[in-house]
């Protein structure tokens, strides 16, 4: 927020240029997952660089699991003759331990891990009249997991730049090793695409779908659990539609979203998001959001552990169960001087198996709870 | 089959529900060009969330590519 809470006092009423755009997992295989923001139709301003520092810890049954502590320098800055770079850096340090199995099975995962992973991604899109091309390469590496990955992206706008189409495509190749299995070296193959569009419906609402597919070939199960075995591939889908509202007599902004997701081991998640930035005055602006998130088991989850039948697909991830969850933000922002603004936040979250969607999640699964902090200062040249 | 047919009927239906909105000039965009009615406010902040979110869910997608892989989910 903080950087584009700088750009209001440049905005120009001729177009909406100001719609530009880590912790790791449970064990100790996580990785990068910056993306490519999908729109905009000219290079920023000016330069901007921001130092971000987040803090996350997770708890269950009233103990601390895992804690990461991540921080960031983010960069974007125009080039020259239309072109444009971003890019971040972060270094995570992360300890502790992932979710139990299952409430009968306390203390079966979790074997302990403390891990380095430093991550980061550069990408540089050039800006013609009717539509930019970017490319990305993203690289991320740590003690048991190494991830390099590219992509391309087009976006194509109307000439009353009121209708923007995305397209683009990328693909990644990971490494995984394991530091409690010497002799693991396994890797898998992901090709992603995405096609998107952004419309101006009005003066005060704009919406934006995108969906993105993924089809993924190589070793996904997790060297770290017990009986962990999960198929060699696995396509997904997920539609992401935003839509935000401003309301002129408040002079608030609503953005909600709404993103549905399937993939081919029968997960189908829906994620619900609401958000509303109310400035302060002249200098602050605060952010209250909430989020509800649901989602099925995967077919191969099983709620018997040891399962009777060792030969198939198994996993007792409490991330691949029914469970829904929910989250609390509240983010507040303040432009200080000289091109210098700071922010904060503060994120609670929460996942049990009843609050699955139509209830009856996996029951077995304990309460799992996880906050985060995040605090940035930024500055624009 | 069925899931994929209703997927590719919302979408069509979403895009010409989309494409049938009324032209705005540029004059009329003050508020939409205001910083905090862009769709990502804060990219560091975003990567971080997604991140976490990434870790501790079973599904993720739909903000954009070019994502390092994750070996946790």
């Amino acid at each position: 927020m903080t950087n584009s809470f700088i750009d209001e006092k440049k905005q120009r009423l001729s177009g909406y240029e100001a719609l530009p755009k880590l912790v790791s997992a449970a064990l100790a295989i996580p990785a990068v997952a910056a993306t490519v923001p999908a729109n905009a139709e000219s290079p920023s301003e000016g330069p901007i660089i921001k130092f971000f520092y987040g803090d996350y810890d997770d708890r269950q049954q009233g103990a601390s699991r895992m804690h990461v502590k991540a921080p960031m320098v983010w960069v974007k800055s125009p080039i020259k003759d239309g072109l444009e770079a971003e890019g971040s850096f972060v270094w995570d340090s992360m300890g502790g331990a992932s979710p139990y199995y299952h409430n009968t099975l306390t203390g079966a995962s979790g074997l302990g891990v403390e891990d380095i992973r430093r991550a980061g991604d550069l990408k540089v899109t050039k800006y013609f009249e009717d539509f930019s091309l970017g490319g990305v390469v993203v690289a991320s590496d740590e003690d048991d997991y190494t991830s390099i990955g590219g992509a391309i992206e087009s976006r194509i706008w109307t000439a009353d730049k009121n209708t923007t189409f995305t397209v683009g495509f990328g693909g990644n190749e990971d490494e995984i090793t394991s530091s409690i299995a010497p002799n693991l070296d396994e890797s898998r193959t992901v090709f992603n695409a995405i096609f998107g569009i952004t419309q101006v419906i009005n003066s005060v609402s704009i919406i934006q779908s995108n969906i993105t597919l993924s089809t993924g070939d190589g070793f996904y199960s997790d060297p770290y659990k017990t009986l962990d075995r999960r198929p060699e591939s696995r396509d997904q889908l997920a539609w992401l539609t935003r839509y935000n509202l401003y309301i002129p007599e408040l002079e608030g902004s609503l953005h909600s979203d709404y993103r549905f997701y399937t993939d081919s081991w029968e997960v189908n998640s829906h994620m619900l998001e609401f958000a509303w930035y109310q400035p302060i005055g002249e200098r602050f602006m605060v952010r209250p959001g909430v989020r509800y998130y649901s989602q099925d088991s995967a077919e191969f989850w099983v709620n018997e552990f040891p399962p009777e039948d060792l030969e198939s697909f198994i996993t007792a991830d409490q991330r691949l169960s029914s469970f829904g969850g929910v989250t609390g933000s509240f983010k507040v922002m303040a432009d200080l001087w000289y091109g210098f603004s700071a922010d904060f936040a503060y994120n609670y979250m929460e996942q049990r198996p009843e609050w699955q969607l139509g209830g009856g999640g996996s029951d077995i699964m304990l309460p799992f709870t996880a906050h985060w902090v995040t605090v940035g200062l930024s500055k624009q040249f | 089959m069925l899931k994929r047919t209703n997927l590719l009927i919302a979408a069509v239906a979403l895009i010409v529900a989309i494409l049938g909105c009324a032209e705005v000039k540029p004059w009329q965009k003050g508020n939409l060009a205001k910083s905090h009615m862009a769709f990502d406010t804060d990219p560091a902040e975003s990567r971080f969330t997604q991140h976490v979110y990434t870790s501790k869910e079973g599904s993720h997608g739909g903000y954009g590519i070019g994502g390092g892989g994750c070996g946790c989910n």
